[in-house]
């Protein structure tokens, strides 16, 4: 098992060589930042000159090895917003982002779990039916909207929870709905079809008729069957959910990765911009290197070679 | 011999979209204590549903509309859910026709047999695990401490129904079901479970339904066989005279498309036509669109199960004045 | 048709079926589900008012009115029936800002779509038919692309080229084509497996020829379905881009626009960003409607798994 996540772990190494390539790329296709730094009088020479010294008269695939070496160091370059190294500024403004992801997941297991095993137990009820429609509603409302509307009833018309910020647990409390809805809905379609496919197995008739209680074959017997699906197909979407977050946090003001993102994206802060890419890549591919570790404690049929 | 079990005009209907199916219609017989008692038929003609009935496992849209189901004097159709779940697993027990997916693959064989054990009989997890140890060396399982702690995916097709059959036999019950226990093993492995239920039986005095199709396990299995045929049972008699002298020519249809090692030389025959569809039953007897034997009264008018004396019944029109010997009839 | 007719060709389907012409026949399955009927008069009411937009609109999306400003939709106290879902900051009609904004979120998503679809399939054939150390790196960059949020990468794209309405679709289209190429990839490589194309090669046939002529019935069915849905998420995904400013630019409407001018006026007028989201919403549940129904009667093998 260690060794097949050392591979797993291996595997990533190329994803992240190609994210920089594509990245230095795109920063290399969009021109000279020489001619940002220096005053528009600058002469011919000057911009030679600091091009030389930046080394940006190298050929591309030079510039991007050092390029690369330079992100080994956790080099990114400097946040000419902020005048000093970008990955600091990246990294002190995780902790807020992942604080709602977390509350969103929770928000999100909380309503799709009990919804989705009630919806497939008691399937064309009216429950179910509420459940599957304000799913698939779930799943249409764009996020940002939904933030906005939260924000209309529940901070302008009725006064109960802060516009926007972060400190309180107040603060938290509707960028999580938010956030956590989008995945909810989801995830509650997911474990509903899952749910729906287990109960039609043999092993689930073979517990009933041992004479167990309906409610154990459900919960013991079907539903982590029933999670094996759920906690794949959930991970190969960490990247729609912090996508969702970093949209968030923008209507909230939430002071994490995506807020600092669009400011960065809105003054050219390439840098900080390059950062977040790098951060938000590798916090995806951890995301779903543990839904991996989950899905294999999962399921003891798995095996490692 | 007491009754065990008495079925009493059992009506099992599936409520569908397109209408109602009559997957049982009007079944009836009893088990004895210790018998082996078979149902046959082919896919489709009622015979899980029955044993579905029994267990009251019968899920939505199906429903027992009718009928009772007297287990030592208790109607099974009349007990509360709680009651009923008391009843399961514990004096009526039930295996599959597919060991490969009737194992939870995320719990270890132990963990799924203890389970049944703590259920019914309220002991410590320290003697269910003795008393499941038990039961695995019973079913011929070797070192059964390590099968124990093992999951389902790691054992064989054969391993795996020997498991369920641990299982289900875990908590000495009156009455094992046995739905098409060896269709999905090896020929030399249906022998085998075959034997060990055979022993079992003898050795508990477990009386053992057995729903199948292959008239092969019957003959080596049972005493008492029914044939089923689109919800209905059609002929009721021993093994022994079933096999002899088959009165009904469903039963005789099924038998001449039966392998048999001493008659290398005759043809296999299949029987024409296929199984009603439920929705849109055939008027009269159920057969007489697939009867080489059908008359004019078959088409017209159902034929009750007929006594023709105390250990054959038969529901078919050919034998309303006297019996008649369908190889005779067939020769002529 | 009175109801017996109906009772009878629903019983004798088949036969009907084969007789009647394919669009009857589409028609009759689609009647069959309520949610796709739903999905797709959402679907057609869209697309036609998107192509009849110069023509129902009310008022140009652009006219400027500082005497209507912030008018309220027509049931409210001081609404008026000339801007029934009232006005915006500038006295701009909303109703017929939103009527325009389909358009460019319809054109938009489609055309990102089927950039995604080309880029996809191409990539797709190119792993499954060569393998090898090509697919390896084919597929690391797919597995790149699942690691970068959609929005986070058309972002940075956004920035670096500027907004546009062509670099949104080419953005939205480079984002979107990994579903495609895996689809395309897997069925590549279950096509190489089977018998007859390793006896055509064996006699010297070329793998092209084969599985080009195999690979169009096996994807298409999954191909329109993915589209269909591809399009939900991209008009979301638009929407989300013009709400930050780096989507649609003014003077061009689009819902993400509309609702991101509400924004500021949501204390006192909530209007302005409530409707454009309605809209979107109810135009995604729709296509996700419609796509759901094409799924269940295109690959049988799903039926019922949503």
């Amino acid at each position: 098992m260690v060794k097949y996540f050392i591979r797993r772990v291996l595997q990533t190494i190329p994803v992240l060589l190609i994210i920089s390539f594509i990245i230095f790329s795109l920063v290399f296709v969009a021109g000279d930042p020489v001619a940002l730094m220096l005053p528009e009088d600058a002469s011919f020479e000057d911009v030679e000159n600091l091009r030389e010294a930046l080394g940006l008269d190298r050929p591309f695939l030079v510039q991007y090895g050092s390029y690369v070496v330079n992100l080994l160091q956790g080099d990114f370059g400097e946040s000419f917003r902020f005048n000093q190294s970008a990955l600091p500024i990246v990294l002190d403004r995780l902790p807020a982002t992942i604080e709602l992801a977390v509350a969103a997941m929770l928000v999100a297991i909380v309503i799709s779990i009990p919804l989705g095993i009630w919806s497939a137990t008691k399937r064309n009820s009216s429950l179910d039916l509420l459940a599957t429609g304000g799913a698939v509603i779930g799943k249409a409302m764009p996020n940002f909207w939904l933030g906005i509307m939260l924000i209309l009833l529940f901070s302008v018309t009725l006064g109960w929870f802060p516009v926007s910020g972060r400190g309180t647990m107040l603060h938290l409390v509707l960028p999580a709905i938010t956030l956590g809805t989008g995945i909810a809905a989801e995830m509650t379609r997911l474990i509903r079809s899952s749910m729906i496919d287990i109960l039609n197995q043999d092993y689930v008739r073979t517990a009933k008729s041992k004479g167990i209680h309906d409610f154990f074959v459900v919960y013991k017997h079907a539903f982590r069957n029933s999670l094996i699906p759920v906690v794949t197909i959930t991970a190969l979407q960490t990247s729609t959910v912090v996508g969702g977050a970093l949209i968030t946090e923008t209507v909230f003001s939430w002071p994490g990765l995506g807020q600092l993102l669009i400011q960065a994206v809105n003054t050219r802060d390439m840098a900080v911009v390059q950062a977040c890419v790098f951060v938000i890549a590798i916090l995806v591919i951890l995301m779903n290197l543990f839904a991996d570790l989950l899905y294999r404690l999962l399921d003891p049929r798995i095996k490692y070679n | 011999m007491t009754k065990l079990l008495e079925v009493m005009d059992l009506k099992t209907h599936f409520h569908t979209g397109s209408g109602v199916v009559p997957s049982v219609d009007g079944v009836s017989f009893d088990i004895k204590k210790g018998e082996k008692i078979a149902i046959v038929g082919e896919s489709g003609s009622g015979k899980s549903v029955t044993s579905l009935s029994i267990m009251g496992l019968v899920g939505s849209p199906g429903r027992i509309e009718d009928g009772k189901l007297a287990f030592e004097g208790k109607d099974l159709t009349k007990l509360s859910k709680k009651e009923m779940r008391k009843l399961r697993g514990n004096e009526i027990a039930m295996i599959f026709q597919e060991p490969l997916t009737s194992l939870n693959p995320l719990f270890t064989v132990g963990n799924q047999i203890s389970e049944s054990i703590k259920l019914h009989q309220k002991v410590t997890s320290k003697v269910a695990k003795q008393k499941s140890i038990e039961m695995l060396e019973k079913v011929g399982i070797p070192r059964p401490d390590k099968i124990f702690s093992s999951y389902p995916h790691s054992l064989s097709g054969g391993m795996r129904q020997r498991v369920m059959i641990a299982m289900a036999l875990s908590c000495n019950p009156k009455l094992l079901i046995a739905d098409e226990p060896t269709t999905a093993l090896d020929v030399t492995i249906q022998a085998q479970i075959l034997e060990l239920m055979k022993d079992l039986n003898e050795e508990l005095e477990t009386s053992i339904l057995l729903i199948t199709h292959d008239l092969g396990v019957v003959a080596e299995m049972v005493d008492t066989v029914m044939v089923m045929y689109a919800g209905q049972i059609v002929e009721h008699t021993d093994v022994y005279t079933l096999f002899r002298e088959p009165k009904h020519p469903y039963t005789k249809g099924l038998m001449d498309s039966t392998p048999k090692v001493h008659m290398l030389d005759e043809e296999l025959v299949s029987i024409e036509g296929t199984v009603p569809n439920p929705l849109s039953m055939p008027k009269g007897c159920r057969f007489h669109p697939r009867c080489q034997f059908a008359m004019d009264k078959c088409v017209s008018e159902q034929p009750e199960l007929m006594e023709l004396n105390d250990n054959h019944k038969v529901r078919c029109w050919l034998h309303e004045e006297k019996e008649v010997n369908l190889h005779d009839l067939v020769k002529s | 048709m009175s109801s017996a007719q109906v009772n009878v060709a629903a019983e004798n389907g088949e036969i009907i079926n084969k007789e009647a012409k394919p669009f009857l026949k589409w028609a009759r399955l689609l009647l069959k589900s309520k949610t796709g009927t739903v999905g797709f008069l959402i679907v057609f009411l869209i697309v036609l008012v998107s192509l009849t937009a110069k023509w129902i609109a009310p008022h140009d999306p652009a006219a400027i009115n500082p005497a209507n400003m912030l008018l309220p939709p027509f049931w409210m106290d001081g609404g008026t029936a000339a801007h029934l879902l009232g006005t915006d900051n500038l006295g701009r009609d909303i109703l017929s800002r939103i009527i325009y904004g389909s358009q460019v979120s319809l054109m938009v998503g489609v055309t990102s779509v089927i950039l995604a679809g080309i880029i996809g399939v191409f990539i797709g054939l190119i792993s499954g038919f060569y393998g090898g150390i090509i697919d390896n790196i084919l597929m690391r960059l797919v597995d790149s692309f699942l690691a970068i949020p959609n929005i986070l990468f058309a972002l940075v794209i956004l920035t670096i080229f500027g907004p546009s309405v062509i670099t949104l679709i080419v953005v939205l289209g480079v984002t979107n084509w990994v579903s495609y190429a895996r689809l395309v990839r897997g069925e590549v490589l279950s096509i190489k497996e089977r018998e007859f194309v390793k006896a055509a090669r064996s006699i010297g046939v070329k793998n092209n020829k084969i599985i080009l002529r195999h690979l169009l019935p096996n994807v298409i069915s999954s191909f329109i379905v993915i589209s269909t849905l591809s399009v939900a998420t991209t008009i979301i995904l638009e929407a989300s881009l013009s709400f930050l400013g780096l989507g649609i630019q003014p003077p061009t409407v689009s819902w993400g626009g509309i609702l991101s001018d509400g924004r500021d006026y949501l204390a006192t007028s909530w209007w302005l960003a409530t409707f454009p989201g309605v809209t979107i919403t109810i135009t995604v549940l729709g296509i996700i409607f419609l796509g759901d129904w094409l799924r269940d009667v295109l690959d049988p093998h799903s039926q019922g798994r949503s």
